[in-house]
């Protein structure tokens, strides 16, 4: 399942130029990781990357790293496969925030992403990269504004593939769903797994917050429970 | 029995402290006699009531006007009774501004008026009721006009002259005007405003502009979209770059301050939520206090103001995160890279 595209318009603003920006900031550093990173890729994540047992030791960048790890991909599907929904979710977000508000927020969930993964995984020296943590507290954000919203989808049907319009609820528990087996996993039994299901989770969390991040209309329309 | 006779014996009655039957004698003699000066004068002063007595002696002047003694007991009562009514006219307008202000207060403004204006035809220097007029009419040159009344009456009220200010300003500027009757959840009020500036606009660039906001308007009471107070929502978006900072700053201290203490990114948190607060304020139209103060402004800050506002509130917020942001290169630099565990 892959999401696609937000089929509704924006309300308050022409361009989501936050999201944009986003996604082309994203897309060079990857450029930078591949084309002059290279191998030489861990001293850069050891400083560029949340790692647990830095982080909590006050070691290496701190909250600089715990920025730069949100725009940091671990190889090209990692990087499509954010920023597709960064696009899909984050337009009309930006829309009910603006762009300044927008970036705040993104930047706020990303890092209580990250809070949550050193806290749950506070021993792991295996550093945290991504923009997903970020993600999932935008699918939180759309859940709270946009539940009737529809997202444009692809999905396959033994191996046909379908794009139907579905219901952004059901996107969103689907990839929540996803992450809560894995996550119980890696509490309880300490399982290891190449993504980091507690950080989406602590993202998808701090979509709360996005009612302090709203425009004043869109607040307005949030509690009169009208489309914001 | 004469009516002279009758007059003495009501004399020799009124002397004697019989006072109900004095009365009585004179009105007979009265009735019998309409031009009895020496009657009329002792009946002013037997008679019940404030408004008989003046009668009464009004009686003597027009059959002797050269009695000064009556004359001067005659202004003398008008003066008290003048007194009386201003009184009475001043305790029956305190009781009509007092349901006015209450009706106020439940935004019944149409009852409020009615009643203030009752008021002020009781007592016309009823400073407050014209103040309340000046603050709550609908039309701004009632607003004015009432204002101008309160502040003549009181030209010391630096509060009436700031009305008056804002008032005026708000007439020289009428989108200014909607767009405060919008921010106090006026919408039927700011509507109207706002169509008989696109009636009477020859702009057309001003026309879409003023036609925009009627559609938003419009929009806005059609899906019932509830109202919030600029104050609330200033107070809610001033949370939101400080909540940002806080969370980085606790993961620059390892997310335990007491173990990893960075002092001065404490310190950074008030001036984070003084620039939030000055960057809501100016994007959130508000006629509040910040632009009277600082600017001597009447109305929501003008576009110098605003960008003033937040050119500082960006300033304040910025500054904190670029220190978190040296303090995190500095550490980086004396940062030894661990080796990989796999």
């Amino acid at each position: 399942m892959l999401p696609l595209n937000d089929t509704e318009p924006n309300r308050y603003s022409f361009f989501p130029i936050m999201t944009v920006t986003l996604i082309v900031v994203n897309c060079l550093i990857y450029y930078v990781e591949i084309f002059v990173v290279g191998e030489n890729y861990w001293p850069f994540f050891m400083k560029y990357a949340a790692t647990p047992n830095l982080v909590l030791s006050a070691q290496g960048g701190g909250a600089l790293s715990n920025v730069t790890a949100m725009f940091l991909h671990g190889g090209l599907f990692h990087l499509v496969g954010n920023m597709l929904p960064l696009w899909v979710f984050g337009r009309r977000i930006e829309d009910a925030c603006g762009p300044w508000r927008f970036l705040a927020f993104y930047l706020l969930a990303g890092t209580w992403a990250h809070v949550l993964f050193i806290l749950v995984q506070s021993d792991s020296s295996i550093p945290g990269v991504g923009a997903s943590g970020a993600i999932f507290g935008l699918m939180g954000a759309y859940l709270l504004l946009y539940p009737g919203g529809r997202i444009r989808t692809l999905v396959f049907v033994s191996f046909f593939p379908l794009w139907p319009r579905i219901r952004a609820i059901w996107v969103v528990l689907y990839f929540v769903g996803i992450q809560i087996i894995p996550a119980i996993q890696i509490l309880l039994k300490k399982a290891d797994y190449s993504v980091n299901h507690w950080a989406h989770l602590g993202g998808f969390f701090s979509a709360v917050f996005i009612l302090l991040f709203l425009r004043p209309e869109a607040f307005a329309r949030y509690l009169s429970d009208t489309a914001v | 029995m004469s009516s002279a006779e009758v007059l003495q014996r009501a004399i020799q009655a009124a002397r004697a402290g019989q006072k109900v039957e004095a009365r009585d004698l004179l009105l007979q003699v009265v009735e019998v006699d309409p031009r009895n000066e020496m009657a009329w004068m002792w009946l002013s002063g037997l008679v019940d009531t404030l408004e008989d007595r003046m009668i009464a002696c009004e009686n003597v002047l027009t059959i002797n006007p050269a009695n000064e003694k009556v004359r001067g007991y005659l202004t003398g009562l008008q003066r008290q009774h003048r007194s009386l009514l201003a009184r009475k006219d001043s305790n029956e307008a305190a009781s009509l501004f007092n349901q006015a202000r209450a009706h106020a207060e439940r935004n019944d403004v149409n009852t409020a008026l009615r009643l203030a204006g009752q008021a002020l035809e009781k007592r016309d220097n009823y400073e407050e009721a014209w103040l309340l007029i000046g603050r709550i009419s609908p039309v701004i040159d009632q607003q004015i006009a009432a204002l101008e009344k309160a502040y003549k009456l009181n030209p010391s009220n630096a509060e009436t002259a700031l009305a008056l200010e804002q008032a005026r300003y708000l007439k020289a500027n009428p989108m200014s005007a909607a767009a405060r009757l919008e921010q106090q959840g006026k919408f039927e009020e700011a509507l109207r405003v706002y169509n008989e500036l696109a009636a009477k606009t020859k702009d057309s660039r001003e026309f879409d502009h003023i036609y925009k906001q009627i559609i938003r308007i419009e929009g806005l009471q059609k899906e019932n979209i509830r109202y919030i107070a600029p104050t609330s929502s200033i107070a809610r978006l001033t949370f939101a770059w400080p909540l940002l900072y806080l969370s980085l700053a606790l993961m620059q201290m390892g997310l335990n301050p007491f173990a990893h203490p960075v002092f001065y990114l404490w310190l950074g948190l008030p001036l984070v939520v003084l620039g939030s607060f000055l960057l809501s304020l100016a994007e959130v139209r508000s006629n509040h206090i910040v632009w009277q103060k600082l600017f001597s402004e009447q109305g929501d800050g003008s576009d110098f103001a605003r960008l003033v506002t937040a050119a500082t509130g960006w300033f304040l917020v910025i500054i904190p995160h670029v220190l978190l942001l040296l303090d995190s290169l500095n550490r980086l630099r004396n940062f030894t890279i661990p080796p990989m565990p796999f």
